[in-house]
């Protein structure tokens, strides 16, 4: 299995960077794992499924207020508070999700940005319960194996968490349930005429692609000792469909790359300008008129990849890249 | 699949009409279509004949009437669930997976048929029943050489030959085919009609067709729909002498 061995090998690779940088750096690249982490998931939404979203911040958000509330409003242990926040976020998207895949396209964007404003809404003014603006702060991290307060030691588990991750939605993505997603892309109507219930494979994507948006919500969270109503906001989910675009859809990788590589643009150029939106666009712009396929165009994708070798080799005619 | 040893039709419409706001699709169509027969669809454009098609298949919902898939009344049923009564159809317009290779687009229809289509868990293509029950439709139709190509690369004639394969692997005992050679090179055509004629015999086959010499070369049984209308109904034989069809369809070609 071709994918899932460059994941474990770039984990492997990854495995290196405590010992080549600096504190900040660290800290940088483990935030910079959790939003490549989250653009891969909703790879499964936006790109596999043609499902463009502008609310998934919301699932990243609520489970992370989830997790610190169920912390420093309940006293509950910090491990069982995040099974907590990411049932919440996977709870409330279950809920969610037969409502907004009735409709698609536009309609559909804009039902998740209302619903995204909401959560946003509701954390901001019930200030009470919330914080309000100022989000809750001192959140503690949980007890583990290796301390988690030192950086090197969250950078593995963040480390350890994005493998594991990575490798559950790229076997999910080569299975049939993944395929009927790609299909449901191509033709619909098709799918229902083959015997595919549509809605509830729309739903599904819907909702593998928040609880992918939860733990790493969750590991945000931990991470910040701290959530805020930024990481409710559309602007957000606004990064992480644009890292869908720029990433490729569909590549899974292309994604990651880019959400990654987003937040660490972003860190570097919120220190010198409040442009952040202004580049952000700019980059929509380049992306999609010099590179409409995204980052993942650049490398012949797996599929062209197993087409063509196919050609040539009895064994592989299925199109595989399973052997 | 469902039993058709025992039904007296293997799909009957009663009373079938469809209203598109002002305009009446279908008006009052009775078709009755016997096990393992090779039932032909004609009129002039208009007619209603997709709206058949999709109102049979479970994409309009017809203001009256009803359709029975051998002893069932599926009328109710949404499109997915019908596959399970035994019904498959193709399109007019070619709907493959162009991203997808020949043998996954068969996959997708075979994997409802291994009931594996749920399984999220291992890479479908170690999926050795459903595989194989794509392989062998593929070679079953003579496509096996075309098995690892992408859709995208394959010639228009052997798209709509691929269109027949998947539909076929849904293991269909009632096949809908909505103009399976529209567009293609009279070599093309001989190629489907080939195709179409050596299916299994207990297969009822109902077709669409515009060309005259493909819907009575393949076909026993005759509708012709007109203005919404089925005008005429019998054996292709009688349906050829028809006056009333030779007014209306034939008279014009």
């Amino acid at each position: 299995m071709r994918r899932e061995k460059i994941i474990i090998g770039a984990g492997i690779v990854l495995a290196v960077l405590p010992f080549v940088l600096t504190e900040y750096w660290l800290g940088l690249f483990t935030q910079a794992l959790i939003f490549g982490g989250f653009a891969m998931g909703l790879d499964l939404l936006v790109g596999y499924t043609r499902m463009p979203t502008l609310g998934h911040a919301a699932f990243f958000g609520l489970a992370g207020y989830g997790t610190a509330l169920a912390i420093t409003r309940f006293g509950i242990n910090p491990w069982i508070a995040a099974g907590i926040g990411v049932l919440l976020s996977g709870g409330v998207a279950v809920a969610f999700a037969p409502l907004a895949v009735r409709v698609r396209g536009l309609t559909f964007l804009t039902i998740t940005l209302a619903f995204g404003q909401v959560t946003w809404g509701l954390a901001t003014r019930w200030t009470s319960f919330t914080g309000g603006e100022n989000g809750i702060p001192s959140v503690p991290r949980p007890d583990f194996i290796w301390d988690l307060n030192d950086r090197t030691g969250f950078f593995y588990l963040t480390l350890i968490v994005v493998i594991f991750v990575s490798l559950l939605i790229s076997i999910f993505a080569s299975s049939a349930v993944g395929m009927s997603f790609m299909g449901v892309r191509g033709s619909d109507t098709r799918m229902s005429a083959l015997g595919y219930n549509v809605q509830s494979r729309r739903a599904t994507a819907f909702i593998v692609a928040a609880l992918v948006a939860a733990v790493y919500g969750v590991l945000s969270t931990f991470f910040n000792k701290f959530v805020g109503t930024g990481s409710l906001s559309w602007q957000l989910s606004a990064q992480m469909l644009l890292a869908v675009v720029v990433g490729g859809f569909g590549s899974l990788w292309g994604p990651f790359v880019a959400g990654s590589g987003l937040h660490i643009l972003k860190t570097l150029l919120i220190g010198s300008t409040q442009r952040w939106p202004m580049v952000l666009g700019l980059l929509y712009v380049i992306s999609v008129v010099f590179l409409p396929g995204g980052l993942s165009s650049l490398v012949p994708t797996i599929k062209q990849r197993m087409i063509h070798r196919s050609k040539g080799k009895e064994h592989a005619r299925y199109g595989t890249n399973s052997k | 699949m469902v039993q058709t040893a025992n039904s007296r039709y293997a799909l009957s419409i009663e009373n079938l009409t469809v209203q598109f706001g002002g305009l009446l699709a279908l008006q009052d169509v009775d078709i009755v279509v016997p096990p393992g027969s090779r039932y032909g669809i004609l009129g002039p454009n208009g007619a209603g004949k997709t709206t058949l098609f999709n109102v049979i298949s479970g994409f309009v919902k017809p203001t009256k009437g009803r359709v029975f898939l051998h002893d069932a009344d599926i009328s109710k049923k949404p499109p997915h669930k019908r596959v399970q009564y035994g019904l498959a159809r193709t399109f007019q317009i070619t709907t493959l997976f162009a991203e997808l290779s020949v043998l996954e687009n068969i996959l997708m229809a075979a994997l409802v048929q291994a009931g594996t289509s749920q399984v999220f868990w291992k890479p479908v293509h170690n999926d050795k029943v459903a595989v194989s029950i794509a392989e062998s439709q593929l070679h079953d139709l003579g496509l096996m050489h075309l098995a690892g190509k992408a859709v995208n690369e394959l010639a228009y004639g052997e798209q709509r030959l691929l269109e027949i394969a998947v539909a076929l692997a849904s293991n269909p005992s009632v096949l809908l085919l909505d103009e399976p050679t529209a567009g293609l090179s009279t070599a093309e055509i001989k190629a489907v009609v080939r195709l179409v004629t050596n299916l299994p015999k207990d297969l009822t086959i109902i077709m669409i067709e515009h060309d005259l010499d493909v819907i009575f070369d393949v076909s026993e049984y005759l509708s012709v729909l007109h203005g919404g209308q089925a005008i005429a109904h019998g054996p292709a034989d009688e349906i050829r002498h028809d006056e009333r069809v030779k007014e209306v369809y034939l008279g014009e070609s």
